[in-house]
């Protein structure tokens, strides 16, 4: 017995290290190649401003980075630390790691992503508008910061399903760390494109007219933020699973449930994640073109956020009936 | 590592096997929170102890910080007089200096200091406070039958239609109404959570990295990222979803 629960830990630590940096990685390779694409089109067109844009390049790319590295620092911690120092025993440590895992990968894949798309934006801007390098830049890192927000839950989550012992047990257990993986890292992807698609138009809005660039930011900030609500969902789902559900089911019927709440909120959140940050996009171009209605863009902007986040709605209503009524 | 843990659930009073009074209620967080209020109170004292036609510094300082608040203020507002706009710029102001000093107070080196909106319970008030007010104000501006009858759906008041379609839109508010209700209620979580998770991620990501440098260099750089900055962005987000949450229910 204590050989199959050893090779149920091992199996666990394997794929959930290799998930974790396999997604997370592709996403902020991908995005930072789109950075040094726009980058070498924008020297093409502006070649003496070569030495502002490779600054602007490497700082996005360095900022776009962060969320594969804390992919990086989640999966060395699946694969290293001791099995004293994790929490649950047994096979279960197998599921929370592989939990763990599925949620930094996933969650690191859409931010990394949606970092490259503002770092686009912005050596492109430089090339068009050299004189507000600095503006642009600014900008830039601040949509990026903004679009990690989705990769810091779900290295929240990753770290809790590691080091924090579980409050079930049995099947039910292996149920409760898969899905809340699943609902953290899944339900960060669409939101983490989402944001950074936010950022790439508030990028561009600002180098096109840097006058009106307090007002798009301030556009971006709030269609980032409520653009987020999905991952939030996923985030609370698993806050619920992990601490909140003591008499869940302990046998497979336990497992179904929490494995089910945890897919539902976490596929349902990719739609609404890209589709508001699609509506933030808008919002900010629209924003940067006549900054003078900033403010009727804006509640406009929210209250269409709010409606297209009807699904993911329905989605934590799903999960929640899951967890709590059947 | 095992910091991470006793960060989120905390049980103890740090250091100590002594558990914590009241059911666990964090007193770190209560503690934290006079903390900053103490500091902001005393700072914003200092700074406007000699209050003079031709500003200090200290004065300018705040001078210029409530300027750029009422012109945020009232160009998110739109209301129709200065006056009324000026009505909820102590609310907002006071908001993002209490949220900005509670994000930094993780840069103190101290067991005994830790951020207060770190903790779910300090970030749901604040996020149910923001409802309440919004509600309250949408309620006063609109009156409150009006208000509320948004929330049956579009079709609840369409006076135009008869019979059989004036049947259908009002019982379409039994499809609405939970929806509604249901998306009032996401908003809290989603405000409150997401400073909460900002925070407490900037400050986990912080001990997991430093532990594994040994405390060295690095752990400087992701105070000034995680710490200033993100907590910077963050209070912002929060204060301006507050301000835009009122916006949309007063107009």
């Amino acid at each position: 017995m204590d050989d199959i629960a050893l090779n149920w830990e091992l199996i666990g630590r394997f794929l959930g290290a290799g998930i974790a940096l396999g997604f997370g990685g592709v996403g902020a390779a991908v995005g930072m190649g789109i950075a040094a694409g726009q980058a070498n089109e924008g020297m093409m067109r502006q070649p003496k401003v070569q030495g502002a844009m490779l600054r602007t390049m490497l700082i996005g790319q360095a900022v776009g980075g962060s969320p594969s590295i804390f992919a990086l620092v989640i999966g060395l911690l699946i694969l290293f630390v001791p099995s004293s120092a994790l929490a649950g025993s047994e096979h279960l440590l197998g599921a929370a790691v592989l939990g763990a895992g599925l949620s930094i990968g996933l969650g690191c894949f859409g931010s990394g992503l949606g970092c490259g798309w503002p770092a686009g934006a912005a050596c492109n801007g430089v090339a068009r508008n050299p004189r507000q390098a600095s503006k642009v830049t600014q900008a830039m890192i601040i949509g990026q910061a903004v679009a990690q927000s989705p990769s810091i839950f779900a290295t929240v989550i990753s770290l809790i399903l590691l080091f924090v012992p579980g409050v079930v047990t049995g099947w039910a257990a292996v149920g409760v760390a898969v899905g809340a993986g699943l609902a953290m890292g899944v339900g960060a992807l669409g939101p983490g494109m989402g944001s950074g698609i936010t950022a790439r138009g508030a990028v561009e809005g600002v180098s096109r007219w840097p006058a009106a660039s307090g007002q798009t930011l301030r556009t971006m900030l709030i269609g980032q933020a409520v653009g987020q609500t999905p991952a939030i969902f996923g985030m609370l789902v698993a806050f619920i699973m992990l601490f909140a559900m003591r008499d869940i089911e302990p046998g497979l019927v336990g497992f179904a449930k929490a494995f089910g709440a945890g897919v539902a909120v976490g596929f349902g959140g990719v739609g609404p994640g890209i589709g508001s940050g699609l509506a933030a996009d808008s919002g900010c171009s629209a924003t940067a073109a006549n900054p003078f209605q900033g403010a009727l863009i804006l509640r406009t902007l929210l209250i269409g956020q709010a409606v297209s986040q009807s699904t993911a709605i329905y989605a934590l209503i799903i999960a929640l009936a899951l967890l709590y009524v059947v | 590592m095992e910091q991470i843990g006793e960060r989120l659930i905390l049980h103890y009073v740090p250091g100590t096997s002594i558990p914590l009074p009241l059911g666990g209620v964090n007193i770190l967080t209560v503690f934290s929170t006079l903390v900053v209020m103490v500091l902001l109170w005393a700072v914003l004292w200092l700074a406007m102890r000699r209050r003079a036609l031709v500003p200090g510094r200290g004065q300018m300082m705040v001078e210029l910080f409530v300027g750029a608040f009422d012109e945020l203020v009232s160009s998110s507002l739109e209301l129709d007089t200065r006056e009324k706009n000026r009505k909820f710029l102590p609310l907002i102001a006071s908001l993002f200096l209490f949220l900005l000093l509670s994000n930094f107070m993780g840069f103190v080196p101290s067991s005994y200091i830790e951020e207060p909106t770190a903790d779910i319970n300090c970030t749901l008030s604040l996020g149910c406070m923001a409802m309440v007010i919004a509600t309250y104000c949408g309620a006063r501006a609109k009156g409150t039958l009006s208000y509320f009858s948004e929330l049956l759906g579009p079709l609840w008041s369409e006076e135009s239609s008869t019979g059989a379609a004036r049947v259908a839109g009002k019982l379409s508010a039994l499809f609405f109404f939970p929806l509604n209700v249901i998306g009032e209620l996401a908003k809290v979580v989603s405000i409150s959570f997401r400073l909460f998770g900002n925070i407490l991620g900037g400050g986990i990501i912080i001990i997991v990295v430093s532990t594994l440098v040994y405390h060295m260099v690095l752990p400087v750089g992701m105070d000034l990222f995680f710490v200033f900055f993100v907590g910077t962005v963050q209070a912002f987000v929060f204060t301006m979803l507050t301000l835009t949450y009122i916006a949309v229910a007063v107009k």
